[in-house]
């Protein structure tokens, strides 16, 4: 099969421009078997070699438009790792340790002369992981081209869970807020057509809400022993270790997603031209 | 037509050509040039992601083979890419209709 460099020349530069695609290879071979047809296909007329190959490249279009073409969502947003998302992805990563170093610290308070200490240490990092963990799924959103409405919603809601998460003893109000809130960005993001770790973002999308559905179960099964508030301490200690370890896993997937992919520079004002 | 004109109706076009069979972008993009007498001059590569992203919605699926030492891939419409073609073309009769009507009647402006 002949070769042709200006051919060749464009097809490194697009493989360049998109290459956070999984399906890189695919949509190389495409490009290619199209670009290779239609310079045969103008040599058969008669054209140069050189002549054909540019007018090939010139019907094909500019590979920075079709660049964002490629990168855009069903809902039109621009969809690539960027330097931000790349940050998100370390957050997420972070945000997981914390979680699990806020459901140790919820344990120690349980057995704890000074668990007053705890408590305040327990309070920040929950907000901390709060925080760390709303930014990482906002990243997520940039990452798929958007959130949309809905998931802007779920922003909203899942920052008012981390608002709420001051009081750190309501575990079920500001979990449930961050758990309707992130469940609701998990939906956009599944939305918009984008190709995501879809069991990380599920995970860390139902998290917070499994976690008062198996208090409200172990609660009734009267799980443990009674404290002397009438409460059932080893029910709130497994649900919130089942929220946050499902928390955890989905936020380790997402932040090892998000850290490999390497940023790329598409010009989001290409798309509109 | 310039490509942006033709950008929201890139879809409905792209079905209607696969209509009587499965074909590759080339073929696509060649018969779409065919058909409108050259008149849709968008760039060529833009018909592919429309292809992927009709495809992701389940309107047409495609099939990889071997053609001269280099990789192929051809579409073919799905049941969901025929129905959806039913509905898109109605649309744009009516919509055409309607156009037609409200210009119908009004005197051309004269050229200057």
């Amino acid at each position: 099969m002949a070769r042709y460099a200006l051919i060749d020349g464009y097809l490194d530069s697009m493989r360049s421009n998109i290459r956070w695609r999984r399906d890189l290879d695919d949509l190389v071979a495409e490009m290619e078997d199209h670009l290779y047809s239609t310079t045969e296909h103008l040599l058969a007329r008669g054209a140069d070699v050189v002549d054909a190959q540019r007018a090939t490249l010139a019907r094909f279009g500019d590979p920075t438009v079709l660049a964002a073409a490629y990168a855009s969502n069903q809902r039109g947003g621009i969809a690539v790792p960027t330097k931000f998302t790349k940050r998100a992805g370390l957050l997420a990563l972070i945000s997981a340790v914390s979680w699990i170093a806020a459901a140790v610290l919820m344990i120690a308070i349980n057995d704890s002369e000074d668990w007053q200490i705890r408590y305040y240490m327990f309070s920040i990092v929950v907000l901390v992981a709060g925080v760390l963990t709303v930014i990482t799924m906002v990243g997520v959103g940039r990452r798929v081209g958007g959130l949309g409405a809905l998931g802007l919603i779920g922003v909203v809601v899942a920052c008012i869970g981390v608002l709420f998460s001051i009081v750190a003893w309501a575990i079920p109000l500001w979990m449930g807020l961050q758990g309707f809130g992130l469940l609701l960005i998990g939906g956009a993001v599944l939305r918009a057509g984008t190709v995501v770790p879809r069991t990380a973002v599920v995970l860390s999308s139902v998290a917070f809400l499994s976690g008062p559905v198996v208090f409200i179960i172990l609660d009734a099964l009267e799980v443990g022993w009674q404290d002397s508030y009438g409460d059932y301490p080893l029910a709130w200690i497994i649900s919130t270790g089942v929220a946050v370890a499902l928390m955890a896993v989905g936020l380790v997937g997402v932040g090892m997603w998000l850290r490999a992919e390497e940023p790329v520079d598409v010009d989001a004002t290409a798309i509109a031209a | 037509m310039r490509g942006q004109a033709l950008k929201g109706h890139l879809d409905l076009l792209v079905l209607a050509v696969l209509a009587d069979g499965a074909k590759h972008g080339y073929a696509v993009i060649d018969e779409l040039r065919q058909r409108s007498d050259d008149a849709f001059d968008l760039p060529e590569g833009t018909v592919y992601p429309a292809l992927h992203r009709l495809q992701k919605g389940g309107f047409l699926t495609s099939e990889w083979s071997e053609v001269q030492g280099r990789r192929r891939r051809t579409y073919r419409l799905t049941d969901k890419g025929r129905g959806a073609l039913g509905e898109q073309r109605l649309a744009w009769d009516e919509f055409a209709n309607a156009v037609a009507r409200v210009l119908k009647g009004v005197p051309w402006p004269d050229t200057p």
